[in-house]
C-alpha cells in the first residue's frame, strides 16, 4: 500500500485518506466536504487544462485544485 | 381579507381571527433541489425584499395549507453553518438573528452523508427541523434505500421523502408542516470538541454510524447518465471546444432569436409615439412626452428580448448543472489572470446586466477574488450599451460589416478585461485566492418553472433599473436640453437654426462645450458627443435617447420624427474613424450609476465604485486615443 499525496495521483487511483494537513480554514473546509481520514476516495479525472482534479468522495463528485489536494495523503489500493 | 356574504350581515366580530403567520426557512446544501421545493411551496406568490440593515435581498413567499398561511424564506445553499462565502454567511446570519419558527432542511437523498453534516449542525443548535429527503428518484436509481422512520427516530425530527422536480411528496411536506405547528422544541444534540476541525471529524463519525443503520445500498456497476455526460463534456480534448461552442451558442441564440421580437417592439413603440404626438398640440409638453419619455424609455425596452434570452440560456445551463463544469474547465485559465473558476458565471451575466452579475459574485469566498471579478464586470459589455452600438454602427457602416464590428467590440471588452485582471493581480491584490473546492452535481433536466423564475429574477433587476433610473434620466436630459432658453438670437434665421442655437446655449450644450477640450485629442471634440457621453453616466441607453433629443430638437422638421440614423449620418462631424473611436469609448468608460451603487453596497465601501469609475474612464480615454491617433497615423480620415 503506497502512501501518496492526492495531487500526485492519477485518474483511476482509489484508496482511503490517511491524513489531512493544511492551515485551519482550508483543513476545516476539506473535512466538512467529507475529505476525512478513513474516507474512501477515487480520482476521476483532471480538468482539460490540467487543474483542478475531480474526485469521488462520500458518494458525490468534488473538484479541487492541486494545491488544495496537496494537503491530503492517501493510502492507495492498486 | 374578504368576508363571506353571510358574515357581512352578522358583523365583523364573528369572523375568525387569523392566527399569526409562521415563518419557515428553507436550508440545505447547494444543488439539493431546495429552490425547486421553494417554488413548489410558494408558486407564484414570491417576493423579494430586504433584510433590515443589510443590502442583501430576502427571497420569501407565501404558502397556504388547511386555512393557515405560512411565510417561506428561501436561503442561499450552504454546506456548513461555518460560512465560507458571502452567500453562506447570509444563511448563517439569518438563522441566528431572525430565528424562524422552524426550518425545512432539504437533504439530497443520493448524497446523504455530506448533506447530514448541515443537519447535524442545526440539531446541535436546537433548531426545530423538518428533514426532506429530496431527489429520491436519483437515490433509488443509484440503488440507495433509506429507512425514513428509523432516520426520523434517530434525529428526532420528522422526515419526508420527495421528488421535487416532479412535485411528488409535496402533500406530505405540507402535512408535516401543519402537524409541526404544535411540536415541542427538539432536544439539542451535544457533542464535545475543542475546535471546528475536531468537530467536523466527530460529526462525520456520528453521521457514518447513522447512515450505516439507515441506508441500504446496492452496488450498481452501471455508469450513471451524469458520468457518461461528463466523460464527454469535461473530456481532456473535447471539453474545451464544447465549452467554447456552448458559450458561442448562448450568445448566438440570444442575438438571433430576439431579432423578431425586437423588431415588433421597436415598431410598436414608434407607432405609439407617433399616435401620441398626433393627439397632442405641438409644444413643450408634447416634446417632453414624445421625445423625452416615450423616446427615451420606449426605445430601450425593445432591447429587453436579448437580455431575457441571455439570462434564460444562463439559467438553463446553471439548472442543468453544467455551470459547475464551466468553472471546473475554466479555473486554470482564470487563476492565471488573477480570477477564479467561479468568476465565470458572474462575468457571463455581465453581458446581460452588471447588477445581477455583481450580486452573483457572492459565491466567491475570498474578498480578493470577489473584488477583482467585480472590477472587470463592467468590461463585459452589458445589454444597455447595445442600443448605442447598434445606432452608431447602423448609421455609419454597411450592414454586411455590422456583425463583425459588433463582435469585435465585445471581444475587445473581453481582452481588455483579461489585461486589467492581470494588472490587478500584479499591482493591486496580493491576498490569497479562494479555495476552489466545488461540488460537481449530477446533471439534471432543467425545469421550465425553475429556469423562468431564475431568468425573471435577473431581468427584474434590469427592468427595475431601467424603469427608475432611465425615466428620471430621460426627463433630466430633456430638461437640460430645453433650458435655459436664449432670447439673444440674431435675426433672419430659420426654425432649424434657431433651435440649434437654443440647444447649444442650454445647460446640456454648456456641459458639452466644457467637455470638448478633453475629448479633442481622441477625436470626439464635439459638444453634442460630450453631452451624450455625459448622459451615459445615468444609464448607458440614455446615450441613444440623448442623441435623439439633441438631433430632433436641433432640427424642427415638419416630419413627425426624423430617423436618428439619418440625422447622425448628415452630421459632418462624423467620420468612420471617429465612430469607431466613439464605440471604443462607450465600451470602456465608467458604468452606469446603478451599477456603481451596487458595487459600493456589495463591497461595503465607496472606494471601489470610485476606483472603478476612475480606472474605466481612464482606459476609455487611453484606448480611444490609441484608436484615433493610430487610425490617423495609418491614414484613415
Amino acid at each position: 500500500m503506497k502512501n501518496n499525496r492526492l495531487d500526485r495521483l492519477q485518474p483511476g487511483d482509489k484508496g482511503t485518506i490517511e491524513k489531512v494537513y493544511g492551515e485551519a480554514v482550508i483543513k476545516r473546509r476539506l473535512l466538512e466536504m467529507g475529505l476525512l481520514p478513513g474516507a474512501h476516495i477515487e480520482i476521476i479525472k483532471r480538468a482539460p487544462l490540467g487543474d483542478p482534479i475531480e474526485v469521488r468522495i462520500k458518494g458525490y463528485n468534488l473538484s479541487l485544485r492541486g494545491c488544495e489536494a496537496s494537503n491530503i495523503f492517501v493510502d492507495v489500493i492498486s | 381579507m374578504q368576508s363571506a356574504p353571510g358574515e357581512e350581515i352578522l358583523g365583523r366580530n364573528l369572523r375568525v381571527v387569523p392566527k399569526l403567520k409562521q415563518t419557515i426557512a428553507l436550508v440545505g446544501n447547494p444543488n439539493s433541489g431546495k429552490t425547486t421545493i421553494y417554488n413548489n411551496l410558494t408558486g407564484a406568490h414570491q417576493h423579494i425584499g430586504n433584510y433590515p440593515g443589510v443590502t442583501v435581498e430576502k427571497k420569501y413567499g407565501f404558502c397556504r395549507y388547511e386555512g393557515e398561511q405560512y411565510t417561506v424564506v428561501d436561503l442561499p445553499g450552504t454546506y456548513s453553518l461555518f460560512s465560507n462565502s458571502a452567500d453562506e454567511e447570509i444563511t448563517n446570519r439569518y438563522l441566528s438573528t431572525e430565528t424562524p419558527d422552524f426550518v425545512i432542511n432539504i437533504v439530497d437523498a443520493s448524497n446523504l452523508e455530506r448533506n447530514l453534516y448541515l443537519t447535524f449542525q442545526m440539531l446541535e443548535l436546537g433548531i426545530p427541523l423538518i428533514v426532506i429527503l429530496n431527489m429520491n428518484d436519483v437515490a433509488i436509481k443509484s440503488g440507495i434505500r433509506i429507512d425514513t422512520e428509523k432516520l426520523s427516530s434517530i434525529l428526532g425530527t420528522p422526515v419526508v421523502q420527495t421528488v421535487g422536480h416532479k412535485k411528488i411528496g409535496m402533500d406530505s411536506v405540507l402535512e408535516a408542516i401543519s402537524k409541526y405547528r404544535n411540536h415541542s422544541k427538539p432536544e439539542k444534540i451535544k457533542i464535545h470538541f475543542e475546535n471546528e476541525v475536531e468537530g467536523a471529524i466527530k460529526r462525520y463519525s456520528y453521521i457514518s454510524s447513522i447512515c450505516q443503520q439507515v441506508v441500504t445500498k446496492e452496488e450498481i456497476k452501471k455508469k450513471t447518465l451524469s458520468d457518461i455526460l461528463d466523460s464527454i463534456l469535461t473530456h481532456r480534448i473535447y471539453g474545451i471546444p464544447i465549452f467554447l461552442g456552448l458559450m458561442w451558442l448562448v450568445f448566438h441564440l440570444s442575438f438571433t432569436l430576439s431579432e423578431t421580437p425586437m423588431a415588433w417592439l421597436d415598431s410598436g413603440i414608434s407607432w405609439f409615439g407617433n399616435r401620441v404626438a398626433e393627439l397632442m398640440p405641438n409644444g413643450l409638453l408634447q416634446s417632453l412626452i414624445v421625445d423625452g419619455i416615450i423616446g427615451g424609455v420606449g426605445g430601450i425596452l425593445s432591447f429587453v428580448p436579448i437580455i431575457m434570452l441571455l439570462f434564460l440560456s444562463i439559467a438553463i445551463l446553471e439548472d442543468s448543472g453544467y455551470m459547475s463544469r464551466a468553472a471546473f474547465i475554466s479555473d486554470r485559465f482564470m487563476s492565471k489572470i488573477g480570477l477564479h473558476g467561479k468568476s465565470f458565471i458572474p462575468l457571463l451575466l455581465g453581458f446581460g446586466c452588471g447588477v445581477p452579475a455583481v450580486l452573483a459574485t457572492r459565491t466567491l469566498s475570498s474578498r480578493r477574488d470577489r473584488l477583482a471579478t467585480i472590477l472587470i464586470i463592467p468590461l463585459m459589455s452589458c445589454g444597455a450599451r447595445l442600443p448605442v452600438y447598434t445606432l452608431l454602427i447602423a448609421s455609419f457602416f454597411p450592414e454586411a460589416r455590422a456583425g463583425h464590428i459588433l463582435f469585435s467590440i465585445y471581444i475587445l471588452g473581453v481582452l481588455v478585461a483579461i489585461l486589467m485582471a492581470k494588472l490587478f493581480q500584479k499591482f493591486l491584490f496580493s491576498g490569497d485566492s479562494s479555495h476552489f473546492i466545488l461540488e460537481l452535481p449530477s446533471y439534471k433536466v432543467p425545469t421550465l418553472q425553475g429556469t423562468l423564475i431564475q431568468m425573471w429574477e435577473k431581468v427584474r433587476l434590469y427592468l427595475k433599473r431601467a424603469a427608475t433610473v432611465l425615466l428620471a434620466a430621460s426627463l433630466i436630459i430633456w430638461g437640460l436640453c430645453n433650458f435655459p432658453k436664449t432670447s439673444n438670437i440674431p435675426a433672419g434665421l430659420n426654425d432649424e437654426q434657431i433651435a440649434g442655437i437654443q440647444l447649444e446655449n442650454s445647460f446640456a450644450g454648456r456641459i458639452g462645450h466644457l467637455l470638448v477640450k478633453p475629448l479633442e485629442p481622441i477625436g470626439l471634440g464635439d459638444w453634442k458627443v460630450g453631452v451624450a457621453l455625459f448622459s451615459g453616466f445615468t444609464a448607458k441607453e440614455v446615450v441613444v435617447s440623448t442623441f435623439g433629443v439633441l438631433y430632433s430638437l436641433g432640427s424642427k422638421s415638419t416630419e413627425e420624427s426624423t430617423p436618428l440614423r439619418a440625422s447622425l449620418r448628415h452630421d459632418s462631424f462624423y467620420t468612420p474613424l471617429r465612430v469607431l473611436t466613439l464605440l471604443v469609448f462607450v465600451l470602456l468608460y465608467l458604468p452606469c450609476i446603478a451599477l456603481l451603487v451596487v458595487i459600493g453596497k456589495e463591497t461595503g465601501s465607496i472606494v471601489w465604485p470610485l476606483f472603478a469609475a476612475g480606472y474605466l474612464t481612464a482606459i476609455a480615454w487611453v484606448g480611444s486615443f490609441i484608436v484615433y491617433q493610430g487610425g490617423l497615423l495609418l491614414g484613415f480620415a
